[in-house]
This record gives C-alpha cells, structure tokens and sequence, in this order.
C-alpha cells in the first residue's frame, strides 16, 4: 500500500521531470552563467577573478540611469493609458461587445497583431517623413512634412507609448468586460433601485467591482511593457535607449570586455521585474482576501 | 405609504415571442403586503422589476398614489428592490452597504452616520459594523440587504424572493421580522416567491401568476375556499375538485354521475363548472350506519389513509373513480352521526382502507368556477 501510494504521488513529478528539466537548464542556467559573468568571470578572456565592479560601473553609469528613467517613463505612461482606455472603453462598448460580434472581433484585433509588425506601422504612420505627415502637409495643414511633431525616435518614446496602449488596451479592456459581464449587470441594479445615477454607478460600484481583475492586469501592462524589446529597439533614439535595447547593444558590442556589463544589466532588468511579480501576487492576495473574508 | 397601481402593464423580453408579463392590473393599497405568487418562469420577477423601474414597460400604466411612474427611472422611483441573491457590494463594510443609497443622495455625513445606527439597531447588527459581506452570515447578509434597501426611506418596498436562500429557522426569523417591519414602517410591500405557504403567512393579498397573467387576486382564504380556476386550486394543494354541469332553475343544482348535487347560490352561468370542497367541509360515516343528514350523500371507498397526529387524512374514491381527501377530525367517533360502530381496542376502525363509507358535501361549503368544456370529460364520462 505504502510503495504504492508513493508511486502514485510521485507520478506527476515523474511527468514533469522532462519539462522542469529543460526549463531548469535553460533558465536557471541561464541566470547562473549571466550571475558568473556580471561578476567578471570570462576565462575565454583570461579574466578569472570576481569582483562587482560591472555592476558599479553599470548602475552609476549616466546612460543606465537615462535608459532607466525612459523605460519607467515609458512603461508607466504607456500603463495609465492602458488602463484609462481600457476602463473607458469596456464601460463604453459592455452591451454592444456583448450583444456585437462584429464589434468584439474589431475590437480584440489589436491583440493579434505581432509588436513588430504594429511598431513598423507606426514607424511609416508617425514619422516626419511618414504617411500622417504628408498627408497633413498635402492638405496644407502643415507649412512642411518636418513641422509635424517628432513622434519616432524622439527623446519622449512617443511612438512606443502609443504602440503599447493601442496593443493593450483591449486587454485590460476585457479583463474589465468579463467582470462587468459576470455580476455588473445585477450589482447596477441594486445601485439604480437605491438611487445611483449613471455616473455615480460607474464610480462607485462598476469601477470598484472591476479592479480585483484591474489591478493585477496593470502590472502585468507595466511588466511587460518595463521588458519589452523589439518596439524600441525600431521606433526608439540611439541615445537615451530604454533598458532592453541599452542591455542588447551592450552584449552584441564588439568590446567583449563589456560583457559583465551586459550581463550586470540584465540582471538589474530581471530583479526589477522580480520586484513587479511579488507586486502582482500582493495585489492579487489583497483583492482575494477582501472577497473571501 | 403609498397605493400601487397596475394598469395593463406588459413586458416582452428582446428576442422572444410571447410576453413575460402579460396585460397585469394589480393593485396594493397603502402599507399592504401583496405577494407575487407562481411558479419559476410565471414572470413575477419581471414584474417586479417592472414596478421598480428595472425594466422599461412596454405597455400600460404604473402609479405609485397619483404619480404615473411608467417613464420615471428606477433610481428617481423611491421603489426599493432586495434581490433573491442579497448583492452586496463586495468591497464595501456593513456600514457603507447601508449607507449607499444615502451616500448616492449626497445626504450630510453626520445624518448618513445617524441614519445607519438607527438601522443597524432596528435589524439587530451591532458589532457587524466594519465586517465584510463576506464574513457575514447568509441571514446577517439578507438583514444587511434590507437594511440598505430601508435606509432610504422608500415608499414602495420590493422583494424577490427574499428568504429562498436561508434554511428554514432563518426564514421563520426573517419573516416575522418583514411582518413587524411593516408594522413599524409604513411601507407599501410587494414581494415574489413561489412557496404559497410563505404568500399565505405574509401577504394580506395574493396575486396568483402563470404564464404572466395574474389567475386570481385577493385575500389568501380566498384561494383555499373560492378558486377561480384548476389550475388555482391545485397550485394551493386542492385536489378534491369535481366536474359537473350547473343548472340553476329554481334551486342551483351541479348534475355529475354521482347524482345531482345542491350548491348555494354560485352567481354563475349555466354550464360546465368544477366544484371545489375542502377536505376539512366533507362530513364522513361509516357505511353500514344511517347516512348523516342533509343532502348531497355520495357513498365511497377509502382508498387510504395517513394519521395527522389527532385527526387522519383520508384518501377516497367515488363510485366512477374521481377520487378526494377527506379529513377525520373525529376517528373514534362517526363525524356527526353519533355512536361507535367499533368496539374494541385498536381494532380495525370503520375508515380502513378498502371500507365503504358515506360521504356528505354540505351545500355551502361547495365552491363552484367555470369549466373548460373539454376539461374533467375523462374522469366523469358526463351522462345527463
């Protein structure tokens, strides 16, 4: 009975070993080797001693604290715009997204499409010399094509904030619709029967319920959009460049001695987001905790 | 305290064919207790949804005193509805729960904390104040959705089915708690349920739906003694419901293939109607004895019975199979006739089943209502 009982508890971790195996190699390893690296250790180049020195020299560097001011910036603009439009639009469009296929599907088609392929599109769409422009230009709107704003590898990361809202918001949008959806419709009675006009029980009632689900998915927003590579490596400036752009070019650099910074940075990103995860699970505790008592 | 008033209010669901609530007139005088009564998909929520404004009327009337409410929105109607499931507002304490229709008023804080105390007295809430909906009990959570609901001081008070989530010693409690609520109050209620029993104990009037149609409206006796169709009488247990055909010349009369019975005056037409007697109003004999006196004697044959403590429910059948329930409240005795044609201790009594027995179904105690002529043919084989 007992070989048996352990036979079978040990089942799924038998099914899993395969999985947990490469996942282990490949990402603990992963982070081991970039741990061993941050801190100078390189024998291909001779260099064997340890020291902290690259993440010294990483952390007070002027362009790790410029590249890391943008991203927050980036990530945090990019967030309330997210969720302020998502809010927006879930509250806008609940009947005619539940009653609407059609709008459904328009509506979650930002979700399908690659980042790269939308950053491209902005790219020809919000460039000086893009279609927007000339198009302004042509219509005499503007005196010349380069009077339109600098939208793409601008200072600000215009162009990547607008990327990443058009992409998310329909995500924290329907994380709100599925709450609005599920138990909105009878809270809203109860709110109009006691009294509450129309704004008042988006306020106070359709908000609040939503933000158990709201929350937890503005971090992952922000999470994602604080370690996300490929839209400002094409719609950003040389200098400053957000974290993940700054940490590739520092590990494709031909200066092989820059690798422990390379490494250092990336594990400066990795903690970063580390930080953002235990966030998450704090969030979402506290939401679970108000419902269950 | 205020009348409410239905005047042919209906409702047809986006989407469906036949109407939800149908042509409903209904009305609830100041401070009465009208319940709702039917059977799940009879359309009395969306009734009352109606009335609270919850829904838009497609057609008809609705007045709460002289004031036509009809395009009046539910949060202007000062109709309050408690819903089945008590809702709550999970992210607020017991406090702010009830407080939340004085907070949509913009009403002073120092009145709103005033106002809560008073009613966290009147439900018996103390110490709850600062809990969560969901560390609270399900009739903690049933008080609290009142409380909410009569913070606001409404005129009309709607509830759906209020207490069919709590057992049973909880429902008692919340019931005598709505009764001496509206004692206290002044406040007209309506409520849904589909437990005729609970409609009975609470409502001074019944509005009996099907199909979205009120079948019968009035005082709870009513549906008991005068039904106004089949369906009304067996929806509150009646079965002892017998076809006939009245004629009225001279003396009312029901002919059924039993014999001609006697009825009193049942203002009526002439033509197919059912009588109803309660089981309580038949007068039972043994057989072998002198039938009791009076008319309308029918002989019969018990079928069954089950005791009821002191009295004993009997199952009869008459001579061409429709059956009824009669109720002994004299077993030992013969029920009006006098004498004990049993003796012995325990012995076989004269209303075992299988016995014949004579059965007397006084006049005045026989409700009559029309008949849909093609209704009731299987079980009498009318012969004139």
């Amino acid at each position: 009975m007992t070989s048996r009982h352990s036979v079978a508890s040990a089942r799924p971790a038998l099914l899993l070993a395969p999985a947990l195996l490469v996942i282990g190699v490949l990402f603990a390893g992963g982070i081991m080797l970039a741990l061993v690296q941050s801190l100078g250790y390189l024998p291909a180049l001779g260099m064997r001693t340890l020291s902290g020195d690259a993440f010294i020299a990483v952390l007070t560097s002027r362009g790790f604290l410029r590249s890391l001011g943008l991203t927050l910036w980036v990530a945090s603009v990019s967030t309330v715009l997210t969720v302020l439009f998502g809010l927006i639009t879930a509250l806008v469009l609940r009947r005619r997204l539940r009653n609407s296929r059609l709008i459904r599907f328009l509506y979650q088609i930002p979700l399908t499409v690659p980042h790269l392929v939308v950053a491209v599109a902005a790219a020809m769409l919000l460039s000086q010399s893009g279609l927007l422009s000339r198009l302004l230009f042509h219509g005499g709107l503007i005196p010349a094509p380069a009077a339109f704003p600098e939208l793409v590898h601008d200072s600000a990361g215009v162009a990547i904030i607008l990327v990443y809202a058009w992409k998310q918001i329909p995500f924290v949008g329907l994380v709100a619709l599925a709450v609005f959806q599920s138990v909105g419709d009878d809270y809203e009675s109860v709110a109009r029967s006691l009294g509450a006009s129309r704004v008042q029980r988006i306020r106070h009632v359709l908000i609040p319920l939503s933000l158990p689900a709201v929350v937890p998915a503005t971090i992952i927003v922000f999470a994602f959009v604080f370690g996300a590579f490929e839209t400002p490596l094409v719609l950003g400036t040389r200098f400053p460049s957000m974290l993940s752009v700054l940490a590739y070019r520092l590990y494709t650099d031909s200066d092989l001695t820059r690798r422990p910074e390379a490494m250092a940075l990336n594990l400066v990103i990795a903690l970063i987001a580390l930080v953002l995860v235990a966030l998450y699970r704090g969030a979402t505790r506290v939401f679970s905790e108000r419902r269950d008592g | 305290m205020i009348r409410v008033g239905l005047e042919d209010v209906t409702y047809t669901y986006p989407g469906t064919d036949r109407p939800a609530v149908d042509a409903v007139s209904l009305t609830a005088e100041p401070g009465e207790l009208v319940a709702l009564l039917g059977p799940s998909g009879c359309g009395k929520t969306t009734l009352l949804k109606l009335i609270a404004g919850l829904l838009p009327s497609d057609r008809g009337m609705i007045r709460f005193g002289d004031r036509d409410v009809t395009a009046v929105p539910a949060e202007r109607r000062d109709a309050v509805m408690v819903f089945q499931n008590h809702l709550l507002f999970p992210f607020m304490n017991v406090s702010r729960n009830i407080a939340f229709g004085l907070t949509m008023r913009k009403r002073p804080s120092a009145e709103i904390a005033g106002e809560v105390r008073r009613m966290i007295a009147l439900m018996r809430l103390e110490g709850l104040e600062t809990r969560r909906p969901s560390q609270l009990s399900g009739g903690q959570r049933q008080r609290v959705a009142l409380a909410r609901a009569l913070v606001v001081q409404p005129q009309v008070l709607l509830l759906d089915e209020p207490f069919s989530s709590l057992d049973a010693h909880l429902r008692d409690e919340m019931r005598e708690l709505v009764l001496s609520l509206k004692q206290s109050l002044d406040v007209t209620i309506i409520f849904v349920t589909h437990d005729q029993e609970e409609a009975v104990l609470l409502a001074d009037r019944i509005a009996l739906l099907f199909d979205g149609q009120v079948q019968q409206a009035g005082p709870p006796a009513q549906f008991y003694d005068r039904p106004a169709t089949r369906r009304v009488a067996e929806f509150f247990g009646n079965r002892n419901l017998i076809a006939g055909t009245l004629s009225s010349r001279g003396a009312s009369i029901v002919k059924t293939n039993y014999g001609h019975f006697a009825v009193s005056a049942p203002n009526l037409p002439d033509g197919p109607v059912w009588m109803s007697v309660r089981p309580e109003a038949i007068r039972i004999a043994p057989g072998d004895q002198p039938a009791p006196e009076g008319n309308n004697r029918v002989p019969a044959t018990v079928l069954r019975r089950i005791s009821m403590g002191m009295r004993i429910r009997c199952r009869v059948a008459l001579e061409s199979g429709v059956e009824l329930d009669v109720l002994i409240t004299d077993p030992d005795g013969t029920h009006g006739t006098g004498g004990s044609p049993d003796s012995g201790l325990g012995m076989p009594a004269w209303h075992e089943p299988s016995r014949t027995v004579q059965l007397q179904l006084p006049p005045h105690r026989i409700h009559c209502f029309p008949r849909n002529g093609s209704e009731g043919l299987a079980e009498t084989q009318l012969r004139q």
